[in-house]
C-alpha cells in the first residue's frame, strides 16, 4: 500500500530535480530568441528572411555559458540545414574542456566526408523539431563532444512561428544524479527516477545505475510523473 | 568536388590523437600523429587544418610546438600553407594517391603487429557489443541500426569508412562507457582505411549481413550471441587484411 506520504514525497524530489533546470531552461530560451532576432535583422528588402549561420551568437552564448558554468557543460546553438546557405548546416557549441576554458566544438557538417556528423538524426534536435517547447535527451555518451555522459536540454528556435533550430545546454548526468540521490536515500523503499524511455536518472538502489534501463515488468508504480520531461518517480516493489 | 567545403580536425579526433600522445607531445611525436592521420585517410587529402591557435589547443600543445609539427608536414610535402583570404594549411594529395599510400602503410606493419591492433579492436568492440545489448535504448538500437543501413548504401572506400566507424562508435556508446567509446575512436584513428583495402564489391552482401545480425542481436538483448558475431566479423576482417598483405608482399 502506498502511503500519501510517500507520494507527496515523491512530487517533491520530482519537482527539485526538474526545477533545477529551470534556469537553465530560461537561459536557452533567451539564446533561441537572441538568434532568432539576429536572423530577422537579417532581413533582405524584400522580407525574405537570408540564410544564415547566426554567427554574431557566439558572443552571447559565451556569456551565458560563463554564467552558468557551474551546471552546464555545454551550451550552444544549431541551425536546420535547410536554413543555411549551401544546406551543410551550422552549430555554434561551447563547452568546458576540463581546464574551465570555454571551447569551441568542432564537427564535420560535410555528407560527403568520413566523420560527418548529422545532427538532425539525433534524439535531442527531432525533440525540438517536433516542437516540444522544453525537452531533456538522455542521459547518453557525447561521444562528438565532451565524451561524458549528458542530459541535452532544447528548446526550438523560431523565426516568424516556423522553426529554424534548436538552442541546448547540456548537463553532466553525474551532476543530476548527485542532487538526486542524497533525496532518494532516506526512502526504505527501493525507488528510481526514470526517463520516458525508462532509463535510470537516479535510484537509491546501489544495482541501479544511471542509464540502465528498468524492464517494464519491473516498472512497479508511478509515484509523481513530469508531463513536460517525461520523467518520473517509481518505485520498484511497491503495489 | 571543387565546392566542397573543407573539413576539420574535428574535436572527436583530436581527442583520440591526444588520447595516444598525452599532453603536451613533442613536435615530432604530433608531427607522426598527423602524419598517421593523413595517411590512414582520418584526415582527408583537400581537408582544410584548424587555425593554429585552434589546432594547439585541441591537441593540447602549445602553439611554439604545433609550428614544429606542421613545418615538418610541410618538408614531407604532406601538407601546404596558402597565404590570403582563404588561406590556411591543407592536406595534399588525391584520394587516388591516397589509396596507393595505403599499402605502403599496410607494409610498414608487420603481421604480428596488424594482428595485435585487430586483437585489441576485438576485445574492445566485442565488449561493448555484450554490454549494449543490456542496455542499450530504443534510440541508440535505432542509430545503431541507421548505420548498418548507411553501410550497405556505401559505395566507396570513404563512405564504407564513415558508416562503419559509426557503426562501432554507436555500439559503443550504446554500451554507456565513455572509456570504451573513446577507445574506439582512438583505435579508430590508427587503423583508418587499411580494413578496407581487402574488400571487394562481391563480398558488399556479406559484409552487411554480418553487421545486421550484430545490430539485431544487440535489439534483442542477446548480449553473449552480440559479443560472439563481433570477435567472428573482427577475426575474418583481420584474415582478409592478412591475405591481402601477403599478396603484396609476393607481388614485390
Amino acid at each position: 500500500m502506498i502511503s500519501d506520504q510517500l507520494s507527496s514525497n515523491a512530487r517533491i524530489i520530482l519537482r527539485e530535480s526538474v526545477g533545477s533546470f529551470a534556469e537553465l531552461f530560461v537561459t536557452i530560451e533567451e539564446i533561441a530568441v537572441e538568434a532568432g532576432a539576429m536572423v530577422r535583422a537579417g532581413r533582405t528588402d524584400g522580407g525574405m528572411i537570408a540564410p544564415t549561420c547566426v554567427e554574431d551568437i557566439g558572443g552571447f552564448v559565451r556569456d551565458r555559458l560563463a554564467r552558468h558554468a557551474a551546471s552546464a557543460a555545454g551550451m550552444g546553438i544549431v541551425v536546420a540545414p535547410r536554413h543555411v546557405d549551401g544546406g551543410v548546416g551550422c552549430i555554434h557549441w561551447l563547452w568546458h574542456n576540463g581546464d574551465g576554458v570555454p571551447t569551441r566544438l568542432l564537427v564535420n557538417l560535410d555528407p560527403a566526408d568520413t566523420s560527418y556528423f548529422d545532427y538532425t538524426s539525433t534524439p535531442w534536435f527531432r525533440a525540438a523539431e517536433r516542437g516540444e517547447s522544453r525537452a531533456a535527451t538522455g542521459p547518453y555518451i557525447d561521444y562528438i563532444c565532451s565524451n561524458e555522459f549528458v542530459v541535452t536540454l532544447t528548446v526550438p528556435v523560431y523565426v516568424d512561428q516556423r522553426f529554424y533550430g534548436v538552442a541546448a545546454a547540456d548537463v553532466r548526468a553525474d551532476a543530476i544524479e548527485r542532487l538526486l540521490v542524497a533525496r532518494l536515500g532516506g526512502f526504505s523503499v527501493p525507488l528510481v527516477v526514470v526517463n520516458a524511455e525508462f532509463q535510470v536518472i537516479s535510484s537509491n538502489d546501489p544495482a541501479r545505475v544511471a542509464g540502465d534501463r528498468i524492464a517494464r515488468r519491473v516498472l512497479g508504480t508511478t509515484l509523481a510523473q513530469d508531463a513536460e520531461l517525461g520523467w518520473s518517480v517509481r518505485c520498484l516493489r511497491c503495489r | 568536388m571543387a565546392n566542397r567545403p573543407p573539413s576539420l580536425v574535428t574535436t572527436a579526433t583530436a581527442r583520440s590523437l591526444v588520447v595516444q600522445l598525452g599532453r603536451g607531445g613533442r613536435s615530432t611525436e604530433i608531427a607522426a600523429r598527423l602524419e598517421d592521420a593523413i595517411r590512414l585517410g582520418v584526415i582527408r587529402p583537400g581537408a582544410r587544418l584548424p587555425s593554429e591557435a585552434t589546432l594547439a589547443e585541441q591537441l593540447q600543445v602549445s602553439p611554439v610546438t604545433l609550428r614544429e609539427a606542421l613545418a615538418l608536414l610541410r618538408e614531407r610535402d604532406l601538407i601546404e600553407t596558402r597565404r590570403g583570404r582563404s588561406g590556411g594549411s591543407f592536406v595534399r594529395g588525391t584520394d587516388d594517391a591516397h589509396a596507393d599510400g595505403l599499402d605502403a602503410r599496410l607494409l610498414s606493419l608487420a603481421p604480428h603487429e596488424l594482428r595485435d591492433l585487430q586483437d585489441h579492436r576485438a576485445a574492445i568492440s566485442s565488449t561493448t557489443a555484450r554490454l549494449a545489448a543490456a542496455r542499450a535504448t530504443t534510440s541508440a538500437v535505432h542509430e545503431i541500426s541507421a548505420a548498418v543501413h548507411g553501410f550497405a548504401g556505401a559505395r566507396d572506400v570513404a563512405a564504407n569508412r564513415q558508416a562503419d566507424t559509426r557503426f562501432h562508435v554507436e555500439i559503443a556508446a550504446a554500451a554507456q562507457s565513455p572509456r570504451l567509446t573513446a577507445e574506439v575512436l582512438g583505435l579508430w584513428v590508427q587503423v583508418g582505411d587499411l580494413v578496407w583495402l581487402p574488400v571487394a564489391d562481391s563480398q558488399r552482401a556479406s559484409l552487411v549481413a554480418e553487421r545486421a545480425e550484430i545490430a539485431a542481436a544487440i535489439s534483442c538483448g542477446a548480449g553473449s550471441r552480440a559479443h560472439a558475431l563481433m570477435v567472428g566479423m573482427i577475426d575474418s576482417e583481420t584474415i582478409r587484411l592478412l591475405s591481402y598483405r601477403m599478396n603484396l608482399v609476393i607481388q614485390q
